[in-house]
């Protein structure tokens, strides 16, 4: 059989799912640093920290030299850094490589604080039972963010064991002192219970965030009394959500509170545009129309 | 004189009938001619909808010198699915919002859109994506990308791409042991 020409033997020949052959021309490690970046820039941090970062010279010089890749930074769930970043002082330089750049930095499902940014101007993260942050080191690591803008703080279960006994309030407290530019801000939890304390010592905090715009409190159990004061601290809040906030009363002095509002959710409004998952609120169980409640009522107080 | 003025407004007839017209025709590196939504190339490319605004598409086709047919098709197939798809309400942000949301997933379309294209063809349409400023394609298509790389090591990921490993000796040492927490313990 004749041999096949050269240029052949330089294509690439991959097979594909179907077990096909598939000849490849086209050259990768070439890309335009623009389109590389576009590539890149929508990996997974672990996927380019730990695979595509080191394919080839132009691919690493830019997962390592361009700002640009690195000024937004999303962690999905399960990410397999996670794990290395935790044990592996490797994993963590590699991270630490990326966060100089980054402006804004989200993480679902994660143990990962981005303590070497300071450049953050957002920072998205939910918390959840396996998430080893501390309250200690994210109070730390929220001083140091100065210029933050936006800030979420969800909490993924009730078991978010991290979060008991107020401690919420004190990261508040922390970010009203230390991050002036904040703007928007969501603190959610992950289900409204009638007799917590907590939301209204977090809501004093709150207060004292006077260029806030922008609120979410998903399941708070702040009373009218504190939300007035968070009416009257933020004199900038333009957009409000307090859905499932079911201790706040919407009558007639906070109707007219709420007036100079754009945007403003109700305790009862529809929960269908809500990103996150959510539990069924516990209600005050002798309070009139008290939704159905499948959990049992007066177990794990410690989530509140 | 007469000749002119029926030129005039044959020129006329003519701007008015590409104004009216609701697809712009593009034209390819290799010559050949696509007719695309003009609403969805305008929603979808930042590019054409500056060219759309400014008056530079033309009539017998707007060149694309950079784009070749195969792509081309591609992104014409894309934009005119994309009209006839109803907009996701994930697509439109508001004013005040968290700006850090990881791109939207695919929509069941778009996932089969790209999964049915060849090694060559993904990285042509990445490339035209780019070159047309369209975000939503670049989302799609890295998308994409990036399965194919999810979880591989960059061994794995220079064989499924093709890519010569051109690093010396001492780069490669340097990696192995940059990354030695992650593939290369024994």
């Amino acid at each position: 059989m004749a041999s096949s020409p050269i240029h052949q033997v330089e294509q690439g020949v991959t097979k594909d799912d179907d077990g096909e052959e598939e000849q490849q021309t086209r050259d990768w490690a070439g890309l335009p640093l623009d389109t590389l970046l576009a590539v890149l820039g929508r990996l997974d941090l672990a996927d380019v920290v730990l695979g595509a970062g080191h394919v080839c010279r132009p691919w690493r010089r830019a997962a390592r030299e361009e700002p640009a890749l690195w000024r937004r930074i999303h962690i999905g769930r399960s990410s397999k850094l996670g794990t290395y970043y935790r044990f592996e002082p490797g994993a963590r330089l590699a991270v630490r490589r990326c966060l100089r750049w980054c402006e804004a930095f989200s993480a679902d499902d994660t143990v990962f604080l981005p303590d070497a940014a300071p450049q953050l101007k957002s920072l998205r993260l939910t918390l959840t039972p396996l998430n080893v942050i501390c309250k200690q080191d994210l109070n730390d690591a929220i001083r140091k963010f100065t210029m933050l803008e936006e800030l979420e703080l969800s909490l993924a279960s009730d078991d978010t064991a991290l979060y008991s006994s107020g401690s919420l309030a004190k990261t508040c407290a922390v970010v009203a002192l230390s991050c002036p530019l904040l703007k928007c801000f969501r603190l959610n939890k992950y289900r409204f219970h009638w007799q917590s304390q907590f939301g209204d010592d977090e809501a004093m905090e709150i207060a004292r965030m006077p260029g806030l715009r922008s609120l979410q409190l998903f399941g708070n159990s702040l009373c009218n009394a504190s939300l007035a004061a968070i009416l009257d601290g933020c004199v900038s809040l333009e957009s409000l959500d307090i859905r499932h906030c079911f201790n706040v009363e919407m009558n007639e002095e906070m109707r007219a509170k709420c007036a100079r509002l754009q945007t403003l959710r109700l305790p009862e409004d529809s929960m269908d545009d809500y990103e996150l998952s959510f539990g069924c609120p516990k209600m005050e169980p002798d309070s009139p129309g008290t939704p159905g409640d499948p959990d049992n009522i007066g177990s794990s107080w410690y989530f509140r | 004189m007469e000749v002119d003025k029926g030129k005039g407004e044959a020129e006329e007839t003519r701007k008015v009938a590409e104004a009216d017209r609701d697809t712009v025709t593009l034209k390819s590196s290799d010559g050949k001619l696509f007719e695309v939504s003009k609403e969805a190339a305008a929603r979808l490319s930042t590019v054409l909808a500056g060219m759309i605004a400014g008056g530079s598409i033309d009539d017998n086709g707007t060149d694309l010198k950079q784009i070749g047919s195969e792509a081309l098709e591609n992104v014409v197939d894309y934009c005119n699915k994309h009209a006839n798809s109803i907009p996701s309400a994930a697509l439109i942000s508001s004013s005040i919002s968290f700006n850090t949301a990881p791109f939207k997933e695919p929509e069941e379309w778009e996932r089969k859109f790209v999964d049915r294209l060849s090694h060559d063809a993904l990285f042509d349409l990445v490339e035209a994506a780019n070159f047309l400023g369209m975000e939503r394609l670049l989302d799609v298509t890295c998308h994409k990308i990036s399965e194919m790389m999810k979880g591989k090591s960059p061994d794995q990921i220079r064989e499924v791409f093709n890519i010569k490993n051109d690093y010396t000796k001492e780069e490669l040492e340097e990696i192995r042991q940059e990354l030695a927490w992650a593939f290369y313990d024994d």
